[in-house]
């Protein structure tokens, strides 16, 4: 999960737990070191290939758009599932977006009943319907 | 004018008095011979004491030619005279007189009674006599007809006035050389018997004067008449006083001649006094001097007006010679330069220029030299006091009287105009600034609070949440509280964040149909209709206007969903939506039967955030007629509605049929 804004989080984290998910989320803090962890870059050299990854787009350092071009320009990680997951509801950003390949755009639901449904929604459907890929392709 | 008036004096005076000599000679004889007549009648008749055969009259004993006819006009007498002018006897009588004096009427006149011995007389003039030698003379007759036992007898008198009118012909002539010469410079010369009220004119007079020679009736008042009423008084007065002093007459007046037309006249004449000093005669000449004194009052009145325009116009001008020394100066120029009129005739416009302005100058110049005309230009001047002002300057090279070239300028003042376009164009900056700011400070906020509000509203329901169980019930309540008031400030964001986005730059304007427009807005509202049972009616010629589709949309879901959701409880919405088509425009009206709005919210109404109910009787922000307004307002339309309290309103709009293109 890329998300800056510190009070996000947290209640991401408590809804992620709602649905026992928290423990598999790492959370990245700008655009710069999320290009680092899906690149495998500087300090996170070590980590697991995310199996999806929940986009938002109003980041420092390297914004959300910038971040989804760059790892789907690049050859190892464009399979990568991206789900753009911010508080615009802006067409631009949604046609951006998926022009620049994300996987879905969602607009952040605006309180935390609808914020969990949605969760659900994505569990389901990336980790119950969809078939993900492979993690060393 | 006097040669011609001693010729007059020289000439015609002569003539006219040995002609009027004449003329009161001759009168004196025609009486005598009628009394003669009369005598020689009653002699006559007595003589013979019975009736004869034919009567003879004593015609013998005159001066004059006479001669007796029968009813049929045959020549029964004839007196020597009347021989020697006419024929001898034996060749005359039994003739009829017609044939020597063709248009003598000797009807029987009906006054004439039928008496014996009553006696009638007449005169006939312009006669031609006939005489056996085929000698054709002027004449005139006296007929004296008397009345007989059986019929009546007729004495004709011949009075031969060959001599009379010989005189009255080189009258005519003297008159006539003279016209002669005058001709073609509008003259006209007339002579005034005074004794005896008789008013010659020459023909250029009737020319002048407009009127037909047979029916002028040579007298003073014939005169009188013509002149102009505002003009007679004065113009009578000054014959009256050429008269009394035995002065020469010279005066202007207007008359209005036969067709109406107004000429000024200029008469001069000269009063002329017989042997015993009185005044008899006046002779002299009309001139027409129409076209001098029009001409002469228009140039007089266009040069007041340009006077008065040069003295009061609110821009300046001046009038330089061509090394640019002021000449003329109005009081607008006057005003704004410090200088008097005195003072400025002593500088040229040199002294007024900056000297930085040196080779625009010249510019100038020479464009005057080459094009005759100069600027508009903007330059500065130097006040007297200083101070240098804007001022815009326009002007021409016009040659004066006496062929000297002149500049005529017009200086606008521009100090006041450029302050106040500063000023205007500060203002319009600022205000557009404003109105960014405020675009820009709308959109930002709301978006920017909407994030904090997001987070408030996620942690108060993570809090009902997981922490339900564990806190007292008024806790509960208060969170519950705290999140229903979150969420209206959410709505209040939401429609903040709509409003600032309907502006006239981010409008597409297409052709739009309000049918198609409105069968949209229903399907929004079906679930709102059907909840309310409302009845919505829709005229099928809806109209299409030039409009941003979306915008229009808005205004009329705006519109019906507040004509449903004002209603009374217990009655049924029902709306009517009608339309009128006017030139440019079409008026949209959209009436409802709910609860009204009194007349005193009207301004309010459309502002945003206005609320007329509590929330807990009608749901809303007031944000919806604000919208409206402004969606109608940059398709440059008006809104504006008309109401009863309980029984309903009417919002009509007006949609321009076409939108201008900027």
């Amino acid at each position: 999960m890329v998300e800056d804004n510190h009070d996000d989080i947290i209640i991401m984290k408590d809804v992620l737990t709602k649905h026992e998910m928290a423990d598999s989320v790492a959370v990245v803090r700008n655009g710069e070191e999320a290009i680092n962890y899906v690149f495998k870059k500087k300090e996170f050299v070590n980590v697991i290939t995310p199996d999806l990854i929940l986009l938002d787009l109003n980041l420092p350092r390297r914004n959300g758009i910038e971040v989804l071009q760059d790892i789907k320009g690049h050859a190892d990680f464009c399979h990568l599932p991206i789900i753009v997951l911010t508080t615009s509801s802006s067409p631009e950003d949604i046609a951006s977006c998926y022009k620049a390949q994300a996987n879905a755009f969602i607009t952040k639901p605006a309180d935390a009943i609808s914020l969990y449904n949605t969760i659900g929604d994505i569990k389901s459907f990336w980790f119950r319907t969809a078939q993900l890929p492979a993690k060393h392709v | 004018m006097l040669w011609f008036i001693a010729i007059m004096r020289a000439e015609g005076n002569n003539i006219l008095e040995l002609e009027r000599s004449i003329e009161t000679y001759k009168q004196r004889i025609v009486e005598l011979e009628t009394k003669i007549n009369e005598y020689e009648s009653k002699l006559s008749s007595t003589k013979d004491g019975g009736p004869p055969a034919q009567k003879i009259y004593q015609i013998e004993y005159t001066s004059n030619p006479k001669a007796v006819i029968s009813v049929t006009g045959e020549i029964l007498q004839a007196n020597n005279r009347f021989q020697s002018l006419i024929g001898p006897i034996n060749q005359i009588i039994g003739k009829p007189i017609d044939s020597f004096i063709p248009n003598l009427s000797y009807q029987r006149p009906k006054t004439l009674s039928q008496e014996p011995e009553s006696i009638k007389f007449q005169k006939q003039t312009g006669l031609t006599a006939r005489t056996i030698d085929k000698v054709h003379l002027p004449i005139e007759a006296s007929l004296a007809f008397i009345s007989t036992t059986t019929d009546y007898d007729i004495v004709i008198t011949l009075i031969d006035i060959s001599d009379r009118i010989k005189i009255e012909k080189s009258l005519r002539q003297t008159i006539e050389r003279l016209d002669l010469s005058l001709s073609g410079g509008n003259i006209g010369v007339w002579d005034w018997d005074v004794t005896n009220n008789v008013l010659i004119w020459d023909d250029s007079m009737y020319d002048l004067y407009g009127i037909d020679k047979a029916k002028f009736n040579q007298a003073y008042d014939a005169w009188a008449v013509t002149i102009h009423p505002d003009d007679s008084e004065a113009a009578e007065t000054a014959v009256q006083t050429a008269l009394d002093g035995g002065r020469a007459f010279n005066h202007e007046f207007r008359i209005i001649t036969g067709s109406g037309k107004v000429k000024h006249i200029h008469a001069k004449a000269n009063v002329l006094l017989d042997e015993a000093g009185n005044t008899s005669r006046m002779v002299g000449v009309n001139h027409d001097i129409t076209k001098e004194n029009v001409t002469s009052y228009r140039l007089l009145n266009s040069e007041r007006q340009l006077k008065a325009f040069f003295d009061l116009a609110p821009i300046g001008l001046a009038r330089n010679d061509m090394e640019g020394k002021f000449i003329e100066t109005n009081s607008e120029f006057e005003r704004f330069t410090g200088y008097t009129t005195d003072e400025l005739n002593e500088l040229s416009y040199w002294h007024l220029t900056p000297q930085k302005y040196d080779n625009q100058e010249k510019i100038q110049l020479e464009s005057l030299q080459t094009k005759g005309k100069y600027g508009p230009y903007k330059k500065e001047y130097i006040h007297k006091d200083g101070y240098r002002f804007p001022v815009l300057l326009h002007g021409t090279v016009i040659q004066d009287m006496n062929g000297i070239d002149n500049i005529w300028s017009t200086v606008l003042d521009l100090s006041e105009i450029d302050n106040t376009n500063k000023k205007l164009s500060r203002s319009l900056e600022q205000l557009t600034n404003s109105n960014d700011e405020l675009k820009r400070f709308a959109y930002v906020a709301s978006h920017d609070l909407q994030e904090p509000l997001r987070v408030i509203m996620s942690y108060l329901q993570l809090v009902q949440m997981n922490a339900k169980d564990h806190i007292d019930e008024k806790s509960n309540e208060y969170i519950k509280r705290a999140y229903e008031a979150s969420k209206r400030m959410r709505t209040l964001i939401t429609d903040l964040l709509s409003f600032s986005r309907v502006d006239q730059k981010q409008l597409a304007y297409t052709e739009v149909n309000l049918s198609d427009v409105i069968d949209t807005v229903l399907d929004d509202l079906s679930l709102t209709i059907k909840q309310n049972k409302a009845e919505i009616n829709v005229p099928s010629d809806l109209p299409s206007v030039q409009a941003d589709v979306g915008q229009v949309q808005r205004v009329f879901l705006n519109l019906l969903s507040n004509a449903i959701k004002f209603q009374k409880p217990s009655v049924t919405p029902k709306v009517d939506i009608s339309f009128v088509e006017h030139t440019d425009e079409y008026h949209i009206a959209i009436k409802d039967n709910g609860i009204g709005i009194d007349k005193k919210f009207q301004k309010r109404i459309f502002q945003i955030f206005q609320r007329l109910h509590t929330s807990d009787d009608y749901s809303g922000t007031g944000i919806g007629l604000a919208i409206v307004q402004k969606i109608v307002n940059i398709h440059n339309g008006k809104i504006w509605f008309e109401s009863k309290i309980g029984s309903g309103s009417t919002f009509t709009f007006s949609l321009p049929k076409n939108q201008m293109n900027e």
